[in-house]
């Protein structure tokens, strides 16, 4: 079971002037100077409505300490899920307060409920967390923000009381069991044959026995047929350094989360497959940071890459963030691409990428099944231009030497594959172990 | 803007027409029109003053009350000016109350508005207190008035150096 999660704060908050205190104090200032200066005493009566709303208003002034507390019920949650939690603020006297969570990333208030509550005459106020995960990635769980004002009041206590606490949104369960096992595991073997002969699985060539082969290596139906000893020869499996490159570069539209959430699935699924082959994957977003992963396998790696992509999911949905393109990518490492080639910022990364020597393939993310059906003509011409300018892209990148295959929508890594092995044939270097 | 919103900010605007109006028709045949026209903007300006970022309640306020003080020079109208300030501090009041989106919240509305009206209550009362007490001859205005104008700026100018802009 998940323990929930805890997040406090205590801070003061300092009073604010209203917009009526000006004109109140100028109003009944001001009449009762012009009584003076005109010797007309009864000029008075005009500001005295104004000066008692002054004294009324004005009957506290210090600062107000508040005292928050978030409790989440689970920081691990799954994409459609609920987040469900309390918010509970107290503070010292009894005042009108308006709470209110803002600045939610990843998750959107559930139907029915607010992110906010006013409570009147006060001195604490609990507010009840209801929310659904939309978007994978780790988030911060917005700001709470707090307003408080007496009756009559002149002045308000407001500011933000706290940052809530991350939480992680996983891609969907049935997203994840796929991504958990990818049924052509093992079509990335054949991509780490060296050239260079030694031991290994992948079978290479018969020869002649000579003294100090290995028994084990006898071939005996080469042997029996040609009445001498054959033994086989491998070639011997490396591991190697892919950089798979996440484009995280949110347009903004509707569909932006179901985009990049069909980029997760492809990233994880090939990720794991390289991880499984001893490789060493680093994990890039175009549009946030970069980490490399250790060449390591089991449940630790593969939580690590998991949180390497929340981590890219949870930066592209914050869009305030600037993109980071100056990747530094090892001169050894295969980069797998993936993106929507939407965005031509993508393409001159690639481009610079390969001036530099880089061995590059690139998966197609195809999000024209999010567009809806066309309502009009001028919507199906569109669609063709786009399909244009995106095949032109494609043809760009080509010419380069840059592989570029689509990804099916069937999550399928069938075609994946062959584009990294296209990419392998063009310039990847390897190491030998 | 929501709709409880857009009704107290024409509350208010309606209420700064209201006093302008009753005052200029009281006021003297003399100086009507030019307190028509120091109305007249004092009213245009309330309306940007209830709808319009940054919110200067200041001019719309001080130019409104100008029809209303000279009433207080007439024998026959002097009456008239407690509830008018009264009228004009309620209406403040209902500009406040749209600015701060009190009004989003229905159940809290009935309570505001009380709230506007005990206000206006006190306002008017205390404004018709300090105008009988003026117009008798035997209580030095004067004095009265210049402790009460120190004793206002001084709690004044402590609020507004405590204080900043909300």
């Amino acid at each position: 079971m998940i323990p929930p999660v805890e997040a406090t704060e205590t801070i003061t908050l300092s009073p604010a002037r209203d917009g009526r205190l000006v004109p109140y104090l100028v109003i009944a200032f001001g009449a009762l100077a012009a009584g003076v200066v005109l010797g007309e005493g009864v000029l008075a009566a005009i500001g005295v409505p104004f000066a008692l709303a002054l004294a009324l208003g004005l009957r506290r002034l210090g600062q107000v300490e508040v005292n928050a507390r978030m409790i989440l019920d689970s920081d691990q949650v799954l994409e459609g899920d609920v987040v469900t939690g309390k918010i509970l603020v107290w503070w010292d006297g009894d005042f009108d307060a308006h709470v209110m969570l803002d600045r939610l990333k990843g998750v959107v208030t559930g139907s029915g409920e607010g992110a906010s509550r006013r409570v009147l005459g006060c001195s604490s106020v609990e507010l009840p967390v209801r929310m659904d995960a939309v978007q994978w990635g780790r988030h911060s769980l917005g700001e709470l923000w707090l307003r408080l004002t007496l009756p009559f009041g002149l002045l308000t206590w407001t500011g933000r009381i706290m940052a809530g606490p991350a939480i992680r949104v996983l891609p969907g369960s049935e997203r994840l069991n796929k991504l958990l096992s990818p049924p052509q595991s093992r079509a990335v073997w054949g991509l780490h044959r060296s050239s260079r002969l030694g031991d290994g699985h992948e079978f290479a060539e018969l020869r002649p026995y000579v003294p100090g082969d290995r028994l084990r290596d006898l071939n005996w139906a080469a042997t029996a047929r040609h009445g001498r000893a054959f033994v086989n020869r491998h070639h011997p499996e490396v591991s190697g350094e892919v950089v798979i490159a996440i484009d995280a570069l949110d347009d903004g539209s509707a569909a932006a989360g179901a985009v990049l959430a069909r980029t997760a699935r492809v990233a994880w699924g090939l990720a794991s497959l390289h991880m499984r082959a001893n490789d060493r994957v680093g994990l890039v977003g175009l549009g946030g940071s970069t980490q490399w992963l250790p060449p390591a396998g089991g449940r630790l790696a593969q939580y690590r890459l998991m949180e390497t992509l929340l981590r890219i999911g949870g930066e592209a949905a914050d869009r305030v963030m600037s993109s980071r393109q100056n990747v530094a990518v090892p001169r050894a490492a295969l980069v797998i691409v993936l993106t929507t080639l939407h965005d031509a910022a993508v393409l001159r990364v690639l481009t610079k990428w390969r001036a530099r020597g880089r061995s590059i393939a690139v998966v197609m993310i195809d999000v024209m099944d999010q567009l809806g059906p066309v309502e009009s003509e001028a919507d199906r011409l569109a669609r063709r231009l786009w399909a244009f300018e995106l095949a032109g892209r494609r043809s760009a990148l080509r010419k380069i030497g840059i592989p570029v295959v689509q990804a099916p929508l069937d999550g399928a890594m069938t075609p994946v594959i062959g584009a990294l092995q296209r990419a392998r044939r063009a310039s990847t270097l390897r190491r030998a172990r | 803007m929501s709709r409880t919103r857009v009704l107290f900010g024409w509350g208010s605007v309606v209420l700064v027409i209201l006093v302008v109006g009753i005052a200029l028709t009281a006021s003297p045949t003399g100086v009507r029109w030019w307190l028509a026209v120091v109305g007249v903007v004092g009213v245009l300006m309330a309306v940007p003053a209830a709808f319009s970022d940054p919110r200067e309640l200041t001019p719309a306020l001080v130019l409104s009350l100008a029809p209303v003080a000279v009433l207080l020079f007439g024998d026959a109208t002097s009456w008239l000016v407690p509830p008018l300030a009264s009228l004009l501090l309620v209406a403040a009041e209902l500009n406040a109350m749209g600015w701060a989106g009190q009004g989003t919240r229905v159940d809290a509305v009935p309570r505001r508005l009380a709230q506007a009206g005990m206000l206006g209550v006190l306002g008017l009362a205390g404004a018709a207190v300090v105008l009988a007490l003026g117009q008798r001859s035997w209580l030095s205005g004067t004095v009265a008035v210049l402790v009460a104008a120190a004793a206002v700026s001084g709690v004044g100018a402590l609020v507004l150096s405590r204080t900043r802009r909300g």
